[in-house]
Formats: C-alpha cells, structure tokens, sequence
C-alpha cells in the first residue's frame, strides 16, 4: 500500500439537506427549461415556426375569416399541437429512462412519481412557451392575410392550445412511460380513438381530445358545452399522467437491459 | 465495525443473461474495490446497490434497508456511472445545481454546495459555463465526481472513475476519495487499474460472470498480501544465462526475454522455492543483477486466478 500524500484540508461542510417537494421541482425545472434552450432545441424550433409560417402562407386566404379559423383548428391545433405535444413530451420520458438522466435523478431521494409529476409540470410550462410563439406566428399570418376579427378568434384559440398541450403532453408521458414503441401506440391510439372515434356523431366522440380541442376553439359553440370540454381535458390530462408516474414508478429505467449489465 | 451493506444469495438475471449469480458479501466502511474483467457483473452490482434495478433472488440491504426505489437509502448515497452520458445543453455549475436542489438544498446553497464541489475536484472555473457535452472525458469524470458530493452521502458508488484521467487526475482523484474516507464517507470504486485500486482500498470483492471469484476480501487479506508473486522480472546483465541457470535447477515454469529492455520475465514453478533461497540462488547464478521486481501485483494476481467460488 502506498503511504497516503497529505490532505489538503476539510472544508465545512454545510448541513445535510432533507428531501424536499418545492426544492426539488426548482432542480426538476431547472434540468428541463435548459433543455429547451440548448442550441439544437432552438434550431429545432426556429425550422418549426418557419414551417409553420410557410404552410400558413400557403393555406390561409387573403382575408376570410371562416377560412383562417378552419385552417387554425383542424390543421393546426387539432393535428400540429398534439402531435408536437405527444412527441415532445413521451421522447422525454424515454430520456429519463437512459442513464444520462437516471444515473443521476433516480439516485437521489427523489420519489419517482413525484419526478414524473414535476417533469411534467416543467415541460408543459415550457412547451406553453413555445406554443404560444407558434400561435404568434399564426396570427402574424393572419394579419399579413388581412384576416378580419382575430382579436376575436384568438383567445378561444389561445385556451385550446393550451388545454391541448396539457393534454396531449400527458398522454405522451404515459405511453413513453408505457414504452419505448410510443409513436406506433401513439399512431394506434390516434387511428382508433381521435380519428375513428372523435369522429362518430355520439356521445362516445368525447372521449377524443382532439374533439373537446376543436369544440373549445369553434366561435359557435355554447359556453355551457366549452366548460364541459375544459373539464374533460383536464380531467383525461389528469388521469394519464397519474397512469404515467404509476408506470414509471414500478418500471426499471438505466440498466434493465442486459447491454446495460 | 457493522456493514453497511449486505447481500446474501443475491441473484439478477436479464432474460437468459446472467447480472449476479447468487452472490453472498459484507460491505464495512471504508473503501471497497470491486474488481472483475468486463461482463462481471461490477455495474449490475451498482444499479442493484442504488435502487435502479431490482433482485431476482435474494436479499440485499443498504444502511439496513432496500434500496429498490427507496428515497431513504437514496439520500444517503451517491452514485458516479461508468456511462459518459450527460444531459445536453446543461453546463456543469448549473447542471450541479438542479441536482443539488433534487437532493433538498436550496437555489443559494445549490450554488455554494455545487461550486465547492467543482473547486474540490479540482475542475479548472473556467470550464464551469461550458456545455458538458463539451467537456474532455477526464473533465467529465471529475464533474460526474462532485455531483456525488453535493449532497454530503454516507457512502459514494464510483464505476470506473479512473477511465479518461491522466495520471495527475488519478491522482487528484484519490486523494479526494482518501479524504471522503478520512471523513468517514464510505467509498465502492470499481477499476481496471488495479495499482491504483490496491494503493486506495482496504477491502475487494472479487467479480467474474456474475458470481463472486473469491471469497469476502480475500485477496487484501495479510496471507494472500503474502503471497510470493508467480511472476518475476529481473534486470540483469545476461538475461539468457539467467534464464538457463533457473531452467536447469527447475524453478521455471516460463520465461520470456526482452533483448531491449535487457529483461527477463519468469513465471515460477513454486514460487517459495525461488524467494526462499533467493539470495544465494542470484549470487549462485553469476549474473549481475540491476532490479527484482514482481511481474503481477497480488490484486492482478487475484483477478487472473482460476475461479473459486
């Protein structure tokens, strides 16, 4: 055995801290936000905007109102926003499963369920963020178009989008929590539930959040039957993503696989 | 002392491979190696010990508990992968910091904690803003350190910490898991650089295929540290006719000569029968000796035996 050098000297050590909910989604928030700042995100998000932008141009008439609200909802908010949402959110549960981020969070006092819940949390309150740029966008469009009453339209667009992400970023987190195949469930469940489903004229449409989306940003739509629709968004977002922090809970994420062994 | 941690029968499988094959140890404070060739069973050992993956068979405690998903046990250790993988677009200050806050400090003690780790492990400030992803692998090795430390754990895992430092940082590195262990933080490291591994640690476990190689901390035991090396090298003036003088008296199993070096690497038939005698049998020979040296340390040797289970 060698003889140890000297010691450089002890710092004071601070006290030992103990597990704690708000501090955790400060850290939980800060790993997240980060993300959507590194430099591949915001390009990722700037060729999006100005997709988003090009096919916007392409699509809208010059200065029909009808027109740029049918546009807005069945392209956009009913098919971009969720599918943007859905992806986002269940490729960022399958990260949390890789060792970059499980070697790491999961070998702290940190409560899986409550991980996935102040993961979720995080992410909708950015991916918010950059809905709302892409909302700006649109509406930049409009005006460009001299698309008339948007002031009017906007708002009932701005709470769908909302209520989308929310939504839909919950069900991402459960099926990327479900598993690594998300997107053919993902595309299964779209099939089946939004499309097939969302589209029979019966009460079983419902259960479509694509249906209660379209329903909360049409102009024509009682506002007795919009508070139904906000209700039963948030109530599908709160069930999944209570089946999501279920999922990851039990699931075993870094070195389940015998290539991690 | 009381362990720490203790597995008895302990078993995971990962479909028809095999992780850990019903292994039974003790852990006490200190520091531990683990040592074993790769495909072990050293990393399944480490996600077992903080509570990623779960036993198939077998009982494991940590701090007397199950570490399996368990916050209690988890904020009592700290665990440095193998894996070089790191979160993109985060800096080392500020990606210490949200861990830190995971672990229960707060934003401002997050910051003190993350930048008195980062100036402990020695990482120059002016690497504390670039991205991680930019980091060199020793750099990387010494961020993946301090985040062990932030939040002041009873026992540190390391799984091949030393992989990417020079030897200035293996150094650096060890004089750090000395202190944590002079604090009384215990230490689990596992390496391939075996020297490093005997100067730091006063118990090994012994891994091969899953199951354990030897039994509890053989190999650091007084007796096996006693042992006669098997294999030999000298310096000399006239390897071959050393050669050929051990040859003829029968003590060599093999030799091998580096012309260059003017070496000659022996490994013996009985060792003891060289080095009891050895003073004699080296002036018997005629050859001027230079250096003796053991070819293998006792952990090499150790890690190359047959298995024993």
């Amino acid at each position: 055995m060698n003889t140890p050098p000297p010691l450089p000297p002890v710092l004071s050590p601070l006290p030992a801290p103990a597990p704690d909910w708000r501090r955790s989604l400060g850290g939980v928030w800060r790993l997240t936000y980060r993300r959507f700042l590194a430099p591949a995100q915001l390009g990722i998000l700037v060729g999006l905007l100005s997709l988003l932008a090009l096919l916007a141009l392409a699509g809208i008439r010059n200065g029909n109102a009808e027109h740029f609200a049918q546009w807005s909802v069945r392209f956009y908010l009913a098919f971009v926003v969720p599918v943007i949402a859905f992806l986002s959110a269940a490729g960022l549960v399958q990260d949390d499963m890789t060792p970059s981020t499980a070697d790491y969070v999961f070998t702290r006092p940190i409560r899986r369920h409550a991980f996935v819940l102040q993961r979720y949390l995080s992410h909708t309150a950015c991916l918010q963020v950059q809905c709302l740029l892409a909302l700006g966008v649109l509406i930049a469009v409009g005006m460009f178009r001299q698309v008339p009453a948007l002031a009017s339209t906007a708002p009932s667009l701005l709470l769908a989008q909302a209520l989308a992400v929310t939504a839909f970023s919950a069900l991402g987190f459960a099926f990327g929590a479900f598993t690594s195949r998300y997107l053919i469930l993902g595309i299964f469940y779209a099939g089946i539930v939004e499309i097939g489903i969302g589209n029979i004229p019966t009460q079983l449409n419902r259960l479509s959040m694509t249906h209660q989306v379209r329903t909360i940003a049409s102009a024509t739509t009682e506002p007795g039957r919009i508070a139904g629709a906000i209700f039963a968004l948030l109530m599908l977002s709160l069930v999944t993503i209570v089946i999501a922090a279920a999922l990851f809970s039990f699931r075993e994420t870094a070195g389940a696989k015998p290539k991690d062994a | 002392m009381n362990p720490i941690i203790q597995a008895v029968n302990l078993s995971r499988f990962y479909g028809i491979h095999l992780g850990l094959n019903n292994v039974t140890f003790t852990i006490r404070p200190g520091i531990t190696g683990i040592v074993g060739p790769n495909g072990a069973g050293k990393t399944t050992l480490f996600r077992l010990l903080t509570g990623q993956i779960k036993a198939d068979s077998g009982t494991l405690n940590v701090f007397g508990s199950t570490p399996w998903n368990n916050p209690l046990v988890q904020a009592q250790l700290a665990y440095c992968p193998e894996s070089e993988a790191v979160p993109s677009g985060l800096r080392p200050l500020e990606w210490l910091v949200a861990l830190a806050m995971i672990s229960g400090h707060s934003a401002s003690d997050a910051e003190t904690q993350a930048r008195r780790m980062l100036a402990r492990v020695k990482l120059a400030p002016e690497h504390w803003k670039k991205r991680l992803t930019m980091l060199s692998k020793g750099m990387k090795q010494r961020v993946k350190l301090a985040q062990c430390l932030l939040h002041e754990p009873k026992l540190i895992i390391l799984d091949e910490p030393m992989n990417g430092l020079d030897p200035m940082g293996r150094e650096d590195f060890s004089n750090v898991l000395r202190q944590l262990a002079s604090e009384g933080v215990s230490v689990i490291i596992s390496s391939h650089i075996l020297h490093d591994l005997e100067a730091l640690c006063s118990e090994f476990i012994l891994l091969r295929w899953g199951r354990m190689a030897r039994s509890e901390n053989e190999a650091a035991s007084p007796d096996a540290q006693k042992r006669w090396p098997d294999s030999t090298t000298f310096r000399c003036d006239s390897p071959e006719k050393l050669a050929r003088f051990f040859f003829d008296r029968k003590l060599v199993r093999g030799f091998d000569i580096a012309d260059a070096d003017d070496e000659l690497h022996v490994q013996w038939l009985e060792a003891s029968r060289f080095y009891d005698n050895f003073n004699a049998l080296l002036l018997d020979s005629g050859v001027q000796i230079y250096e003796v040296r053991s070819t293998a340390s006792f952990l090499e040797k150790a890690v190359g035996a047959p298995h024993t289970p």
